[in-house]
């Protein structure tokens, strides 16, 4: 491997690994608080590629005023779900598993149904475009950049959720959700503002990496995927065991697929979820249950 | 050597020390009452004997084993069966199926013949039905067995939890708190059932109980926690009259109002 | 659960499978023959979903195993020329110890890490389908499976033998099935589903019955698979997809887990749904999805036990007129 290659390959597995993360904490957020098991949540991320593909391709928004309206508009369809769907089966995985995948299903069917079955492009902005040299290699501009938003949205929400009120309560209500509503927090606040945070995060990789890849109705699936094989991974409801896991299998996306190819990247990435669970069966950083 | 030896156990919650170094010997045969205010660690000892907590430290040892670290299934199978405080049954489920799923460990009957179904199995299906209905019965709640648990009365409930942990046939009976909510009246009746048969299996029971008065006439040695730590033991009579005791117990009434023991 | 009256298990449960069994007798129709071997496929593959959720546990790679098994069995028949018969077994055992593995590994704790593992394994299995094509065909599959050997010097591979097979698989699972919840097989599985850690104090090893449950549920996916290819003469990778785990889930839940009946009921309905609804002209099967997902969270909010739920709560409030709380049994509540 040259070192053009390697540097190539190392933006590469943080990009990917960066953008699982940003998917991955909103559905760790999710299940820690409600526990609610959103399998709809790569839907979220679908939504915001979308959002800032009508607002910039067919609308003719520049692409911040689009990425603020998309990700805001999915937040806030992500709270409409929260408080009419989800809202009677917090605190019950299962029955709350199985309405996100009838949301899933009819999300992606009525994406479809608007947009079609096609890749729709979207146009990136003027500062995304270009070519820097690193030590030889070449590297897009837009996965700098991209991967300099992500980094600070990641760094944001931990700040969020360590040092401000909000993240303090929601840290409470996760913990025990009858006695955070005892001591007279409003959990249905908490868990719309967790929702809300969570579906932004995932409209906002969506919408970065739009203009990076194309836009289609099925775009969610695998991110939606890998993004639970991360929380997995790095232990459920551990928000550093999130960014680490994710960054993991981002390496072993961004390095396994130069010489195996994609999906054996992939393979891999499930046979290291499989050896992991083996050893440490709550994951890398999950919590031994009480 | 005692049936079960707990030694040196402490377990830490955050900061809190629920058990404090603690030395229990619980004897074949007997029925011993742990008692204490609450908060004392009762619930917590039986958690961490049944398997449900790990202790920080210390040890526990049941017919001279060491328990620490066995799953709940794994230190049922050794004899151990406790209740529970609260939601202590299986409450979809009719009364007669809730003993069914406490003959688990005695049933006898495997997998296959269970799946095939054959005479033999049904032979022995048909004696365990006899044998549920016999320690329902006991209960007197034999015209019951076909009711949803969760309609039963709150006293019922209470003594059907115990009534499938005795139909797992165990050697040692955990007992946490089994007649709260009972009025004196249901206490009495019941807990005469229990220790009639428990001395007739020789079963022995470690009977965990806040209210002391309640059970003290049923106990052969009592154990007295308070934070933790364990401040008496001995047999009734002694217990009765330990001014320790009397202060841990007057302390707690005076702050929350609990009922205290009768001078 | 545990409370189907005796006499529908003792006379509805003979005469419809005389019923099915007159069938073809009845009509030559293919079409409704072919109709219901599709049917019944579906019927074994949703009580296997619905076994696994007996114990409070999602599968959600149920297809994959129907893959596991169509692939074990195609392969040992074409390239290795075995009888067809032994491999049809064979699938069933080599699905069944796929979730073995599988269930040793994720089972062993609470919560939900054993639904998104299968979730996870469904979309591992069609990955390694595809990409080994060497031995799987990758995604183009393989084509040419020959129907299943003789029995007796009877030759199968038409339309009623197939029918006749997989009325012959829907029997089988259906009996394990009522056995299952007639004995105390099925009382552990529900205590655990109930109260996981009040079943464990009573000595039940809750990952090991767990583990039962899903092999058990495994051997019949692979059983239906290894049939499948033969009925199909034709696999590949989308086959047996994500998507397809999830009608069986949906199928389940429709119907009810509740009962023995739910995944009859369930599928017939489900299944007839689109059948109907391409009668519509100028139908686009985009909608599919959409149906799909809002019968499934309708159903969850308004009927969680689903349509067999639903009927016997309305025939036993008329039987009687006491409290009826308790007698609901959410899907893994």
């Amino acid at each position: 491997m040259t070192l053009q290659m390697f540097v190539q390959s190392f933006i590469n597995s943080i990009l990917s690994g960066g953008v699982l993360i940003l998917i991955a904490l909103g559905l760790t957020i999710i299940l820690g608080i409600m526990k609610v098991v959103n399998f709809a949540h790569g839907e979220f991320y679908m939504l915001g590629g979308f959002g800032i593909w009508w607002f910039s391709a067919e609308q003719g928004l520049n692409f911040t005023l689009a990425l603020i309206l998309s990700v805001i508009l999915v937040g806030l369809l992500g709270v409409t779900i929260e408080r009419s769907l989800f809202k009677p089966f917090r605190e019950k995985a299962f029955p709350s598993l199985i309405i996100s995948l009838g949301i899933l299903l009819m999300l992606r069917a009525a994406t479809q149904l608007s947009f079609g079955l096609v890749d729709h492009s979207v146009p990136a902005p003027e500062a995304f475009k270009g070519l820097i040299q690193i030590s030889g290699a070449f590297l897009s501009k837009e996965r700098l950049i991209v991967i300099c938003i992500t980094l600070a949205l990641i760094i944001g929400l931990y700040g969020f959720i360590k040092f401000t009120k909000a993240g303090l309560a929601m840290r409470a209500v996760a913990d025990d959700l009858t006695a955070a509503s005892l001591q007279g927090m409003n959990v249905d606040r908490i868990s719309s503002l967790a929702f809300f945070v969570g579906s932004v995060l995932a409209a906002t990789a969506g919408c970065l990496t739009g203009p990076i890849f194309y836009v289609s109705p099925n775009m969610g699936a695998e991110p939606g995927m890998m993004a639970f094989v991360v929380i997995v991974l790095g232990g459920i409801g551990s928000i550093s065991g999130t960014v680490i896991a994710g960054l993991i299998i981002g390496f072993i996306e961004g390095f396994g697929s130069i010489p195996f190819g994609t999906s054996y990247a992939t393979i891999m990435v499930y046979v290291v979820l499989l050896i992991t669970l083996i050893f440490k069966p709550m994951g890398l950083l999950g919590h031994a249950e009480r | 050597m005692s049936l079960l030896e707990a030694g040196e156990l402490s377990i830490r919650f955050g900061g809190l020390m629920a058990l404090d170094r603690l030395d229990i010997q619980v004897e074949e045969g007997e029925i011993l009452g742990l008692i204490g205010p609450n908060g004392a660690g009762k619930s917590t000892f039986i958690n961490v004997v049944s398997g449900l907590n790990k202790p920080s430290t210390g040890t526990i040892t049941f017919k001279g084993e060491n328990i620490v670290g066995l799953r709940l299934d794994q230190i049922a199978s050794r004899g151990i069966i406790r209740t529970f405080q609260v939601s202590n049954l299986f409450m979809s489920f009719s009364v007669l199926q809730n003993i069914q799923v406490g003959f688990h460990l005695r049933s006898g009957i495997g997998f296959w013949s269970a799946l095939l179904g054959n005479s033999k199995t049904r032979q022995q299906e048909r004696v365990l039905q006899d044998k549920a209905m016999e320690i329902l019965d006991l209960f007197k709640m034999g015209h019951l067995s076909h009711e949803i648990t969760a309609n039963l009365p709150h006293g019922h409930q209470r003594e059907l939890g115990v009534a499938m942990a005795l139909a797992a046939e165990p050697t040692l009976l955990l007992l946490d708190e089994p007649v709260t909510g009972m009025i004196a009246e249901e206490t009495l009746h019941f807990m005469n059932t229990v220790r009639d048969i428990t001395k007739r299996k020789k079963t022995t029971v470690l009977l965990i109980e806040h209210d002391m008065t309640a059970v003290m006439g049923y106990c052969d040695r009592i154990v007295v926690l308070n934070f933790g730590r364990k401040i008496a033991e001995g047999p009734p009579e002694e217990i009765k009259k330990n001014q320790e005791v009397i202060t841990a117990y007057l302390g707690e009434k005076k702050d929350a109002q609990n009922p205290g023991p009768a001078s | 659960m545990l409370k189907d009256n005796r006499w529908t298990t003792h006379i509805v449960l003979p005469v419809i499978a005389a019923l099915l069994i007159l069938f073809p007798l009845l009509t030559g129709n293919k079409y409704y023959q072919r109709t219901i071997t599709t049917l019944a496929i579906a019927v074994v593959m949703t009580s296997g979903f619905r076994l696994v959720a007996l114990t409070g546990q999602l599968s959600i790679a149920q297809a994959a195993f129907m893959g596991v098994g169509a692939y074990c069995s195609t392969l040992l028949i074409m390239k290795l020329g075995w009888n067809t018969w032994i491999c049809f077994f064979l699938a069933g055992f080599a699905a069944a110890l796929v979730a073995l593995i599988v269930g040793f590994i994720t089972l062993r704790i609470k919560e939900i890490y054993f639904a998104i593992a299968t979730l996870a394994l469904n979309e591992l299995f069609r990955l390694i389908w595809v990409e080994w094509d060497t031995l799987f065909g990758g995604a183009a599959g393989i084509v040419n499976i020959p129907s299943p050997a003789p029995i007796l010097g009877i030759p199968l591979g038409s339309v009623v033998s197939f029918y006749y097979i997989a009325v012959f698989l829907l029997f089988s699972i259906t009996v394990v099935m009522v056995r299952i919840e007639r004995s105390r097989i099925g009382l552990i599985f529900s205590s655990i589903r109930e109260f996981d850690t009040l079943a464990a104090s009573l000595g039940v090893n809750l990952m090991w019955e767990k583990v039962k449950a899903f092999m058990i549920a495994c051997f019949f996916a692979g059983m239906a698979g290894a049939f499948f290819a033969h009925l199909q003469h034709y696999i590949s990778p989308v086959d047996f997809t994500l998507m397809d785990s999830v009608m069986f889930l949906l199928y389940g839940v429709v119907g009810g887990v509740g009962s023995v009946w739910g995944p009859a009921v369930g599928c017939t309905i489900m299944i007839f749904i689109p059948v109907a609804l391409r009668l519509i002209p100028n139908y686009n099967p985009v909608v599919e999805p959409l149906i799909f997902g809002g019968i499934l969270i309708l159903v969850m909010r308004f009927c969680p036990d689903g349509l067999v739920g639903l009927f016997q709560g309305l025939v036993s409030s008329w039987k009687k007129t006491g409290p009826q709380k308790g007698e609901k049994e959410h899907v893994a509540a």
